[in-house]
């Protein structure tokens, strides 16, 4: 039994409302034109780039929110994204961040195994939940921020928890 | 004239009513850009030609114009302005004739009215009006038919270029490429035109008793038909003459032209190749610009790419790593004590195995089979009948064997094993935290970069912009618009020289013609006399004598007269010239009124030792060119211009520095019985103003500074607060 593929093997959600707002606004799926890209602000050349990029942003300021309302459910499974050592990345700080006893785990029967799979799955749902709502909270308070390019640098330089009443921490 | 007063309401940025009392003497009206100085000198114009400055044709034009109804009114006023109700701008002056103490008011007014849905009505016309008031009576209204001549009466339209001006017009007024140009000024501004009559009727005169005389010489010949011949070619012989004397002035002005063309060229053929060299400047400006957008394009686009390429998106997770690490060690401690629990177990066994004193696979199973289907140790050849110890023990051979084998492969210590991909993901954030450890540097480095190729694309275009303006100053000088243009003209200019070469030939040939002329003339007149049996009358000799001379001395003398006032005219203009320049010593040579060939004169500059100054700059030529326009003002004492007319000069030291605006001032107070003055030079410069009020003394009249209520930027969002704040300080 492969821990991580099984992982890889999930095709996590969002919420829609991100949809729009944040996934569709940064990001030119497929898009090449380097150019067209800066042009347009669209940063991120695929909806896994943003999503890994929201997830680390959640996980690195401990911030997640679980999904409510509607949910998209046409996403890429993890194995298709990339790069594979950020992904890989991104699964090691989940294991971090969970409560999973990585001997007890090895013990579980496979059904136990899968349960668990799916709870870290919906924890980097609730993760990049939360990195979502740090930049749609961005852009409705500072809408201009948005408009230069450092500015997702600028978001992971932010002082970590600092998400004033909105923080919700586990 | 002395204009006593102007009082604007409403007029453009002077909000509410607003006056400017002036004196004899020099009055000045200070303020810095943007404060309402043109504005003022607009109002000036206004009131008597209904014409303002239009500074998108950078023409004086009508109040019908749509642009200048539109914006005559105040801002403010209009914004005062409820719909329904209209709102009023006027400017009136009131001027002084000294020697009768008359005054006369002059106003204009203009209205537009706010509809009620808020728009404007702008009519094309303005309203003019006059009174008269003289030094008894009440002012009385002058009939409309009247005021035009009024308006002449307090400015001559032939004077007026030359008493209100605005700096940027002085290149204009005196143009150094029409020859005329000078002698026209002095036809207006003296009394020279008086002498062309003398000139001419004394000509007339000359020919007529000429005239006489030949037909009473050829009454007395004593052969007619000769005289006749020689009479009609002497009229031929004359009529030739004065058809030469034609061609000759053609020949001379054709040479001038091609000289003056040329010359004109040549200040072109300079600034071409000035503009070419600066366009491949700028065009080597561009590419860098391009290239160093680009590269900072690429850099910034990079930013982006850069979180997933060289894992910026880690940056300050490597807390995340060590967290894991953590993790994984309390795992792998736990297993390797299940590991060590199941050593043991194998330690423990491996001891047991140790009892026996043949090791594993000695002797090798199938003969440990024999020996048990034998019962017979073939070993030690005894007997080992199958329910013995003997026979017991050759089994348990059999067994270690199958025990040691199933050793060999160990039992699993969990139910899943996923230590190798726990252990990868440590070794995976192993790896990564080397780059995560990178990452504030590489964005520092990267960022500074950027920042570096900013200040670069900064200066580039800087140094850009500063070559641009420099080809746009030569454009606006030189009136040169494009690169290619300056090829035509390199065309232009040697088909200028050849001309001059052609006309100089034409003129020469001429020229000796003439003389032939002459010559010929003598002779036939030399003939006819021959011809004359009797005396004709003395008288009418003498009378033609004395008309032949008076023609002479009309002549010489309105020549004189010219070159007496040219001379004058120079000095003054030198000395004008060096009273502006006084404060300022890296000037100037000497001015020059150069005679061409066609008798008019042109203004140069000389140096010390009488040559040409070939380098002279763009202040020099204005500074000449204000000398000689108050030459021509001051030269001739008997022109009423000076007496009579105020100056009003807007900016006129607008192209030099600070060092000028005292000498001109002083000048103008020396020169003008009164000046206006509109200048930003003495603005926040109380050292300056100080300096002017001493040097000048007695002549300073008012003097008054003008500011906008609003800061630039403020102006460009509130224009319907602005007005002009006006401070009389003397």
């Amino acid at each position: 039994m492969e821990f991580i593929k099984r992982f890889e093997d999930r095709a996590p959600v969002y919420a829609k409302m991100y949809h729009e707002s944040i996934i569709d606004r940064f990001s030119l799926v497929g898009g090449r034109d380097e150019d067209l890209k800066q042009k347009t602000g669209r940063y991120f050349s695929n909806i896994y780039e943003i999503y890994t990029y929201s997830a680390l942003l959640g996980i690195k300021n401990n911030y997640r929110i679980p999904l409510e309302g509607l949910i998209t459910k046409d996403f890429n499974k993890i194995r298709y994204w990339q790069p594979n050592e950020l992904v890989r990345f991104v699964f090691m700080a989940l294991l971090t961040k969970s409560d999973l006893n990585l001997n007890l785990v090895e013990e579980m029967e496979e059904k136990d195994v899968e349960r668990e799979i799916t709870k870290l799955k919906n924890l980097l749902e609730e993760y990049t939940n939360g990195g979502f709502d740090i930049i749609y909270s961005k852009i409705k308070e500072t809408p201009y921020f948005f408009e230069n390019e450092y500015c997702f640098l600028e978001l992971l330089e932010l002082p970590l928890n600092d998400f004033g009443s909105k923080k919700e921490c586990f | 004239m002395i204009l006593k007063s102007i009082t604007l309401i409403n007029f453009q940025c002077y909000f509410g009513e607003v006056t400017f009392e002036f004196k004899e003497g020099l009055n000045l009206v200070i303020g810095d850009n943007g404060a309402g100085k043109s504005k003022l000198y607009d109002a000036f114009y206004w009131v008597l030609y209904d014409r303002v400055f239009d500074s998108m044709t950078r023409e004086f034009q009508l109040t019908a114009h749509k642009d200048i109804r539109k914006n005559l009114v105040s801002d403010k006023a209009k914004a005062h302005c409820a719909p329904g109700e209209s709102v009023k701008t006027s400017v009136e002056i009131v001027v002084l004739n000294p020697q009768k103490g008359d005054e006369y008011i002059l106003t204009r007014t203009y209205s537009v009215a706010r509809t009620e849905s808020g728009t404007w009505r702008e009519p094309t016309e303005s309203v003019q009006s006059a009174l008269f008031k003289d030094k008894y009576l009440d002012a009385r209204p002058v009939p409309q038919v009247d005021i035009e001549s009024i308006r002449r009466r307090i400015l001559p339209d032939d004077v007026k270029p030359y008493m209100w001006f605005q700096g940027e017009q002085v290149d204009s007024l005196i143009d150094f490429k029409r020859n005329d140009t000078l002698t026209r000024a002095i036809n207006v501004l003296s009394d020279i035109s008086e002498f062309d009559f003398y000139e001419e009727v004394s000509k007339k005169a000359y020919e007529t008793a000429e005239k006489d005389f030949l037909r009473k010489g050829r009454q007395m010949s004593s052969n007619a038909s000769k005289n006749d011949e020689l009479a009609s070619k002497l009229e031929r012989l004359r009529s030739e003459l004065e058809r030469l004397e034609e061609e000759r002035i053609l020949a001379a002005n054709n040479l001038t032209k091609a000289r003056e063309q040329k010359e004109d060229l040549l200040g072109k053929l300079e600034d071409a190749q000035r503009i070419k060299d600066l366009s491949s400047k700028s065009s080597e400006f561009k590419a860098r610009l391009k290239e160093t957008d680009e590269r900072q394009n690429k850099m910034k686009a990079a930013i982006n790419k850069n979180l997933f390429t060289r894992n910026w998106i880690l940056k300050g997770t490597g807390f995340l790593v060590d967290a894991y690490a953590a993790k994984y060690d309390e795992y792998t401690r736990t297993r390797m004590k299940k590991e060590a629990g199941q050593e043991a177990q194998k330690q423990a066994m491996d001891e047991i195995l140790k009892s026996f004193r043949l090791p594993v696979d000695v002797p090798e199973p199938i003969f440990i089979q024999q020996m048990l289907e034998k019962e017979r140790c073939l070993v030690c050849d005894r007997e080992a009948q199958k329910g013995t110890e003997a026979y017991n023990k050759i089994q348990e051979l059999l067994e270690r064997s199958k025990s040691h084998k199933q050793k060999v492969k160990p039992e699993p210590i969990t139910k899943n094993d996923f230590s190798n991909e726990f252990k990868s993901l440590y070794q995976n954030g192993l790896q990564l935290q080397g780059s995560i450890n990178q990452v504030d540097h590489e964005i520092k480095i990267t960022v500074g970069e950027i920042l570096e190729l900013e200040t670069k694309y900064k200066e580039i275009k800087n140094e850009l912009e500063i070559n641009e303006k420099e080809i746009m100053d030569i454009v606006d000088v030189s009136q040169i618009s494009t690169i290619e243009s300056s090829i035509s003209i390199v065309i232009e200019f040697r088909s200028h020289d050849n001309a001059i070469i052609q006309y100089e030939k034409d003129l020469q040939r001429v020229e000796i013609k003439k003389e032939e002329r002459a010559s010929e003339i003598n002779t036939t007149e030399e003939e006819l006399r021959s011809l004359a049996i009797g005396k004709v009358p003395k008288s009418l000799e003498e009378k033609v004598q004395v008309l032949a001379d008076f023609s002479a001395i009309a002549k010489s003398t309105r020549a004189r007269v010219f070159n007496r006032l040219i001379e004058k005219l120079e000095e003054e203009a030198n000395k004008h010239y060096f009273n502006m320049t006084a404060e300022n010593k890296s000037v100037r040579g000497r001015i020059k009124l150069e005679k061409d060939l066609l008798g008019n004169y042109m203004p140069k500059n000389f140096d010390s030792a009488g040559l040409p100054l070939s380098s002279i700059n763009d202040s020099n030529i204005i500074l000449i060119k204000l000398a000689v326009i108050m030459a021509i003002i001051s030269a001739k004492r008997s022109s009423p211009a000076a007496q009579l007319y105020p100056l009003i000069s807007d900016a006129p030291t607008s192209k030099f520095g600070d060092n000028y605006a005292i000498g001109f001032c002083r000048t103008a107070s020396e020169v003008y019985s009164q000046s206006i003055v509109i200048s930003k030079d003495f603005y926040n410069n109380s050292d300056l103003q100080n300096r002017l009020f001493d040097e000048v003394g007695e002549k300073l009249g008012s003097v008054y500074v003008i500011e906008p209520s609003l800061s630039a930027e403020e102006q460009r969002e509130h224009r319907d607060e602005l007005e002009v704040r006006v401070t009389k300080i003397k």
